[in-house]
């Protein structure tokens, strides 16, 4: 390892700036009480009060998983502020309009302008900051193609029946630890349902910003696609820069029945901590999606590069016939940042394919996991996995691990798993040097070339936005 | 011997052959020309019994018996031999194992007692070295990191252990240099003779210069839409297959 | 059935009061080891897809087995081997009548514990336990709490023993369930050299718990070849802890070929100490019935410049389960390390299950390392390829499977013991006894 590649490992966090509003907080701490509050703010029925300390009892037995490949001080759960949201003169905003025009900079800083005017054109966004949605756009053009794309709040009021029937029934309460915590204290997030046979006419997209000094975030995502629809979303977060560990246990479910074909990607930057390993966000979610009929898909796309813990899993239970999971992964991880990350692939029906593309990039002091389980019920005749992981390093005090689960029990089934660990070498540095390319230039190209089967499986603005990131988080970092 | 009748073929839904009618007598060789697509390694393929083609309608005789009745390896102990385009390796069965695995279901077919072992491994070297193949080679997992003259080598070898009734040549030429070809050929037709017939499917006229065919016909979307003698594979060497199209 | 921790009580109450020899250091050290470790259940990790239900429904713990005359019996067994230097065990204990090693111990080779002179004392007390990190072997702590006799085989500098070398495991029938302990350390010194051909086979149907260790050492530039054939009947538990330390330039090879029992846990552990060393380990698995087979491989490069390569192959039938987990650990600073690991299963049974995990840990980036698994089915345009040379189905996939298998085989040195290999392979396969001659054809 050369030291030029050393000099390489520092990072700098675009995103790390505070936005200086008057928030209302509750004061640290979790008990009965404080959930009762949370539901009261929300103005939620009974049911959904009973639902959350239902959870809330659960969550109470549980233990703090211990498994997974990453070593943390406890969480104090006590600690934590489960409630945070910007102070407004009464309640919720009613429109943007109504919006605090220091949070809607803070969205137009990061890139996501919500005001009429500036819209990202083609993508409908549910803007949420801390514990709160502040704003949803194209909500009328959405409306008019009978998709609905609001605050999972609103979803509650207002479409009790549908939220009743699917909330917890991809990721149960007591599914884990932080899940059962999330279906205790769940703030907001977004709501997405598509009817039957309808393509959603954009993109829709929830940006996550996490603000409050000591808050926690516990977005609750639920996207249901009924027969034959088809949806693509869009998932961004970052988090300023703060010295204290910020805890992030969201939920997404998703619900793809017959035919229906949901994309979901993320571009994930909450703040990784400073260069010491200082700060950072804890980054513990849960996202499952069921493929609940024939023919039906669902993919993961995710590009990980912040946090200083990353613990997530998504996963699809393939229980219709012919159905289809896809997980596409990024993971980058520098500093002192740690990530434990992969898929579950649950292959119940016939004829269920499942793909894994795994990419992990380790440099600096990290340490990147990839943990995965592929399980082939009997009744899966027909059943087939692939699954490539591919571990890239950078520099010799990282770690790259690789744990793969393979559970079978048909003899129907085929499955494949590969796995391999290359370095960006000095050799392909100088040779890139020797053409005229500068170090920092040679190892994006490398690292961008390393992804590409990933990459091309976003969004294409996203695309772009991920090959950036992958930059600016390994700016400096190699050489 | 064969009697092919408006003969059609699909795959998944897909219709690849489209009324074939061939009649081929004993000793005669057919040459099956067309370009990519139209559906002559599909007719080797039916014939031979492969999934996933299905027979969707017409009928096929062989020696008198309803061919397509029948499992892949009861038309082989018949004497249909299929020479593969691209021939499987299977690791850890060796080529001897697998040649006298054949050679004994086929000659238990035709009331012939087993050859023992030894006898069978003179037989094998024997026909390898017609073949210009070291004897080694029958020690070797079958067609495992054979280079491909050597796998289509390794067909004719089979076929002349065999000695099938009818051969169909599935495009034998692919990817064999000048010498391999001529070497291929001549394995060919050193096992010409009255009794036994071929089908050799070429998208090449280079083939036929080896092995003279008494018929050509040239198949285009699954249908035969000219026959003739050799003279019909020159000519479409010299205009090219948009000739007939 | 027996709680975990019955069994735990239980060992300490029988196997841990037996007697040691009173020189050795280890046994009070692995009994305080085993005091502390808990019996392995579904929640721990190493032992996720392996439940220890057979040992737990019945006593195999309160008595050794006993040792009934088998020798006419094992005589027939072990003229199938080839001729050479032979150490038999019976139900995991050392027996001379049968055994044929005089050349050895006299020259100080082969030893056993109670009968070591002084300075081999020296050297057991100085290797025994050291190539395995006990807190994560149960059985091999259970192995060392009661140490009354083993096998030291210790190879001067730069000798090379001329025949191979065989340690010859037998089980046989027993008046009631016990177990049998037996523990075997291998210490090349520089430059030395073996071959080594490892038997394990049955003579009836026993209720053995059979508790094996082998340490192995290998000194700078020291060489060992081994042959393992564990063709056991399937009533039997055999938990089989190989544990070796490959010095400077040393260079291990296995080939090993394993049937599935009752319960069957193999694990290997490699721990590479000196630079450009090299192992290569290929083995075959097979499970039917109601079988039940572990391999757990674990090669821990701790150092730099040193291969690995690793194929594990599993055929897994009937009612049964088989297991394999193959870990890399590639430590700080192992820099320039290859290696490669590899297990491909064939899955052939609508009732059988097959779990696998090959995990790498990396923490050096100048590495090459990889590793793979499939499970698969046979392949169906082979099958067509059989057929169209007029071959029956049910025989083409029978020629298949002893293909896929006899692919790893096919790699063992030593001829007779492919030869044995391959004839304890058609009675598994006993459904393609005609497909026995196709053997003498090779």
């Amino acid at each position: 390892m050369s030291d030029d590649i050393n000099a390489l490992i520092r990072r700098e966090y675009a995103a790390g700036f505070v936005t200086n509003i008057e928030a209302e907080t509750l004061p640290p701490g979790l008990s009965e009480e404080v959930i009762a509050v949370i539901s009261a703010k929300k103005r939620e029925p009974e049911w959904m009060l009973e639902w959350r300390l239902e959870a809330y009892r659960k969550w109470r037995e549980m233990q703090v998983p211990q498994w997974a490949h990453v070593k943390h001080p406890p969480v104090d759960f006590e600690a934590i502020s489960y409630y945070s949201s910007p102070k407004s003169k009464d309640d919720a905003p009613k429109s943007l309009d109504e919006v605090d025009p220091e949070i809607l900079d803070t969205f137009e800083k990061l890139g996501i302008p919500l005001h009429e005017r500036a819209k990202l054109a083609g993508v409908a966004v549910d803007a949420v900051f801390d514990s709160v949605s502040i704003g949803t756009t194209f909500k009328e053009d959405l409306a008019k193609a009978g998709v609905i794309f609001c605050s999972i709040s609103e979803a509650i009021r207002d479409y009790p029946e549908l939220v009743k029937k699917y909330l917890g029934s991809v990721v149960p309460q007591n599914d884990n630890f932080y899940a059962a915590l999330n279906s205790a204290v769940f703030s907001d997030g977004s709501f997405v349902y598509i009817p039957k046979n309808t393509r959603c006419p954009m993109e829709l997209s929830t940006y996550f910003r996490i603000n409050e000094l000591n808050t926690g975030q516990f977005e609750r995502t639920l996207i249901i696609a009924d027969e034959g629809s088809q949806v693509s979303y869009l998932e961004g977060c970052t988090a300023p820069m703060r010295d204290e560990n910020q805890l992030h246990a969201a939920v997404v479910e998703l619900v793809a029945l017959g035919n229906a074909d949901i994309k979901y990607s993320t571009v994930q930057n909450w703040y990784p901590g400073d260069e010491d390993g200082k700060g950072g966000i804890y980054n513990f979610v849960t996202k499952r999606g069921v493929c609940d009929g024939p023919n039906a898909k669902i993919s993961w796309t995710q590009v990980e590069t912040g946090s200083a813990i990353t613990w997530k899993y998504p996963s699809v239970v393939l229980r219709g016939d012919n159905s289809i999971g896809e997980f596409y992964s990024v993971a980058l991880t520098n500093g002192y940042q740690q990530a434990d990350t992969g898929t579950k692939m649950i292959h119940l029906g016939r004829n269920t394919k499942s793909t894994i593309i795994s990419k992990g990039i380790s440099a600096g002091h990290s340490s990147n996991a990839y943990r995965g389980l592929v399980r082939i019920s009997p009744r899966a005749q027909g059943a087939r996995n692939y699954t490539q992981c591919d571990s890239l390093l950078i520099g010799e005090r990282c770690g790259a691990h690789t744990f793969p689960y393979i559970e079978n029990k048909n003899p129907d089934a085929i499955l494949e798993h590969e796995a391999t660990t290359s370095k960006v070498s000095d050799d392909q540095l100088f040779l890139c040097r020797q053409r005229g390319i500068d170090e920092e230039k040679a190892v994006s190209m490398i690292v961008n070339g390393f992804c590409k089967e990933v990459f091309k499986e976003l969004p294409m603005e996203f695309a772009v936005e991920a090959g950036k990131l992958l930059e600016v988080s390994l700016e400096g970092a190699v050489g | 011997m064969l009697e092919i009748k408006d003969l059609v073929a699909t795959v998944e839904d897909k219709t690849i052959l489209d009324g074939i009618s061939l009649t081929v007598n004993p000793g005669e060789v057919h040459a099956i020309m067309g370009p990519n697509g139209s559906g002559k390694s599909t007719l080797a393929n039916v014939l031979a019994g492969r999934e996933p083609y299905a027979v969707a309608g017409g009928s096929v005789r062989y020696q008198g018996q309803d061919l397509l009745a029948l499992a892949p390896e009861e038309r082989a102990r018949a004497g249909i031999f299929m020479a593969f385009q691209y021939p499987v390796e299977i690791p850890g069965v060796s080529n001897m194992q697998f040649l006298k695995a054949a050679v004994d279901a086929v000659r238990a077919h035709r009331g012939l007692d087993e050859l023992d072992a030894p006898g069978f491994m003179k037989l094998a070297r024997e026909e390898c070295k017609k073949l210009k193949l070291k004897p080694e080679f029958l020690k070797r997992g079958v067609n495992e990191g054979f280079s491909g003259g050597e796998k289509k080598r390794n067909e004719i070898l089979q076929m002349a252990l065999l000695e099938p009734s009818l051969a169909l040549l599935d495009e034998t030429d692919s990817g064999l240099d000048i010498d391999a070809l001529q070497v291929a050929a001549e394995g060919v037709n050193a096992l010409r003779n009255a009794q036994r017939s071929f089908i050799v499917v070429t998208h090449y006229q280079r083939l036929l210069n080896y092995i003279v065919p008494d018929f050509v016909h040239v198949l285009a979307a699954g249908k035969i839409v000219k026959s003739g003698g050799r003279e019909l594979a020159l000519e479409l060497e010299e205009k090219g297959y948009s000739w007939i199209e | 059935m027996m709680t975990p921790n019955e069994l735990k009580q239980l060992a300490q109450e029988a196997v841990l009061q037996q007697p040691s020899l009173d020189w050795l250091k280890l046994p009070p050290q692995a009994r305080e080891t085993f005091a502390g470790l808990e019996i392995p259940s579904r929640k721990t990790e190493t032992w996720k897809y392996s439940p220890l239900t057979p040992l737990l429904q019945q006593d195999y713990l309160s008595r050794a087995a006993d040792v009934p005359a088998v020798d006419h019996q094992a005589r027939k067994l072990l003229a199938e081997l080839p001729a050479g230097h032979r150490l038999v065990f019976v139900n995991g204990r050392l027996q001379s009548s049968l055994s044929d090693f005089a050349d050895l111990e006299n020259q100080g080779i082969v030893t056993r514990f109670s009968e070591a002179s002084d300075t081999q004392r020296q050297l057991i007390n100085q290797h025994l336990g050291n190539a395995f990190p006990a807190r994560e072997h149960v059985f091999a702590a259970l192995n060392y709490s009661a140490v009354a006799d083993g096998v030291l085989i210790h190879l001067p500098q730069d000798y090379q023993v001329q025949q191979p070398l065989q340690l010859v495991f037998l089980s046989s029938p027993t008046e009631q369930p016990g177990y049998g302990q037996s523990r075997v350390l291998l210490q090349a010194e520089a430059g030395a050299g073996l071959h080594l051909i490892e038997q394990y086979a049955s003579l009836g149907v026993s209720d053995l718990f059979h508790n094996h260790v082998m340490e192995i050492n290998l000194q700078d530039n020291a060489r060992l070849i081994h042959e393992r054939l564990q063709v056991e009947q399937e009533n039997l538990i055999h938990i089989n802890g190989l544990h070796i330390n490959l010095g400077a330039g040393s260079h291990y090879e296995q080939h090993a070929l394993a049937f599935g029992s009752a319960l069957k846990r193999n694990d290997i552990n490699l721990n590479f100490k000196g630079g450009n060393a090299y192992s290569r380990l290929n083995g075959v698995f097979l499970s039917k019935h109601r079988q039940h087979i572990d391999n757990h491989i674990n090669l821990e490069h701790g150092v730099p410049h040193c291969n690995s390569d690793t194929l594990y192959k599993g055929f897994i039938t009937g009612h049964s389960r088989a297991v394999f987990n193959g870990r890399i650990h590639i430590h700080p600073h192992a820099q320039k390390t290859a290696a490669h690991l590899n297990n491909r299963n064939l899955l052939l049974s609508q009732q059988a299950e097959l779990d696998t995990k090959p995990e790498l840990e990396i923490y050096a980036d100048d590495v090459k390392c990889s590793h793979g698994a499939s499970i698969g089915k046979l392949d169906e345009s082979a099958l067509f390829y059989f057929q169209s040379r007029g071959i029956d189905r049910a025989a083409a996939e029978a020629m298949l499977c002893l293909g896929f298998v006899n692919e790893m085989v096919a790699q063992f040195p030593t001829e007779s013991v492919r030869t044995l290999g391959r004839a304890r392979l058609m009675e598994f396969f006993n459904d393609v006894e005609q497909l026995k001659d196709l053997w003498s054809l090779e």
